[in-house]
């Protein structure tokens, strides 16, 4: 593992709300929104781009106060880098093992939560999602016609249009 | 004599003006609004404030019914009825994404023991006979279409006729007027007590799990009708509102069957 990584949290194009315990991040710019649990949050406001991979487990280990792996560490930086959350993206070496396969090692042994984020594609505009349900204008149901002001209408990405 | 002319809608600090080349239509369409807003509009037929919105509809020379939305061709048909249902849909959806100091998500939202109990979810999944069937066990029916949130955290009164969709091949819409639902009418905000995610499924089993507060306040994101536009202030409001609540998923079956379990679910957390 490359512990001489000295990651960076973005900071542009994201809107940010802490809540008890978790935070949520929302990315101007993919349009995605993310939950970060306690863990994961801690690992990311510690990647300032002065902190190592070994100098944020030791933070996490002091804050959290439980033993902390740099794997652990790399598991967030993984899912950090993944959903574009750092300022470069950073791949993880888990030695040929899948990042499901660590995160089950580690939370047989941690007695910290692994970090973990969930995402989502946020809502597009109301008004433009403006739907009939239905993605395929030769098979709408009765109940997705009805949305619509005529069957026709109900066109090809689900919406009633001219 | 079908001169057409204007009128304008206000609700939530949203002003939209509405416009057609037939009285009938423009009656039928004020009509249509006043009852969807159920008391939460102001009508304007002269004057009124700026608005920010303007439909138009015609019809046009081969009879078809055409909508324009800020100038632009939005969609058209035939059926009066189901065209007005539409335009109805598209208003409230225009004044739900630029309500102003308000984030509206789209929810079923009933009022139990002096707290709101909100379940998102989207067009179909029927949370219109969810919201019927837990008014039919007592509690008050805030709305079957929307949890209008202030920044106190404080979920607002919407109460529109619910519509039911029954029968299966042949589809029929049933709006019920709320003065006819046989329960009682949400007359004051109140805070959210109780966020349910759920989803029909033949057979299913009420098996609740309780979801963390971020998890809780992610999920509602997908109902959250301003949040591309506001994601910031949306979140604000959602985190207040949210923060003495609890969030919990299950699947359901029947809806009367399961009113009554969500509700003794409630009550047995002393929420």
């Amino acid at each position: 593992m490359n512990n001489s990584q000295y990651p960076v949290a973005r900071k542009s194009g994201l809107v940010v709300q802490e809540v008890p315990d978790e935070v949520l991040v929302y990315d101007l710019d993919s349009n995605k929104a993310h939950c970060l649990n306690q863990t994961a949050a801690l690992v990311w406001r510690s990647c300032d781009g002065r902190n190592s991979v070994a100098d944020i487990a030791a933070i996490v280990e002091e804050q959290a106060g439980g033993k902390v792996t740099e794997d652990f560490v790399w598991l967030a930086i993984d899912q950090l880098s993944e959903n574009a959350l750092l300022e470069q993206q950073l791949k993880a070496d888990f030695a040929g093992k899948s990042r499901r396969e660590v995160m089950k090692k580690i939370g047989l042994a941690s007695m910290i939560a692994v970090p973990v984020i969930a995402s989502l594609v946020a809502p597009q505009s109301a008004l433009a999602a403006a739907s009939c349900n239905c993605n395929n204008p030769g098979s709408c149901s009765a109940a997705s016609r009805a949305g619509c002001p005529s069957t026709t209408n109900c066109n090809g990405v689900g919406q009633c249009a001219p | 004599m079908n001169a057409g002319g204007e009128f304008k809608l206000s609700a939530f600090g949203v002003v939209v003006r509405v416009r057609s080349n037939r009285d009938d239509l423009l009656n039928a369409a004020k009509l249509e609004l006043e009852t969807a807003f159920g008391g939460t509009a102001s009508i304007f037929d002269i004057g009124g404030p700026d608005h920010q919105h303007s439909y138009s509809f015609i019809r046009d020379k081969t009879g078809r019914l055409v909508l324009f939305l800020n100038g632009k061709r939005i969609t058209s048909g035939d059926s009066p009825q189901k065209f007005l249902r539409y335009f109805n849909s598209l208003v409230r959806i225009t004044v739900a994404e630029h309500a102003d100091s308000r984030v509206f998500v789209h929810a079923g939202v009933v009022g139990w023991r002096g707290k709101v109990l909100v379940i998102p979810a989207r067009s179909f999944e029927g949370k219109s006979t969810l919201v019927k069937a837990l008014v039919d066990c007592g509690a008050e029916y805030f709305s079957d279409e929307y949890a209008v949130i202030d920044e106190a955290g404080l979920v607002h009164p919407f109460p529109r006729p619910i519509t039911l969709r029954v029968g299966q091949e042949k589809m029929r819409i049933l709006d019920l007027p709320p003065n006819e639902l046989g329960g009682r009418l949400a007359k004051s905000p109140a805070p959210i007590g109780c966020v349910l995610f759920t989803e029909y499924k033949e057979g299913a089993i009420w098996k609740p799990e309780i979801i963390s507060y971020g998890s809780g306040i992610l999920e509602m994101i997908r109902h959250t009708i301003p949040f591309t536009r506001e994601p910031g202030y949306s979140l604000k409001v959602l985190n207040t509102a949210l923060n003495r609540a609890i969030i919990v998923r299950s699947p359901r079956g029947d809806a009367g069957e399961f009113a009554r379990i969500i509700l003794d679910f409630i009550d047995n957390r002393s929420l």
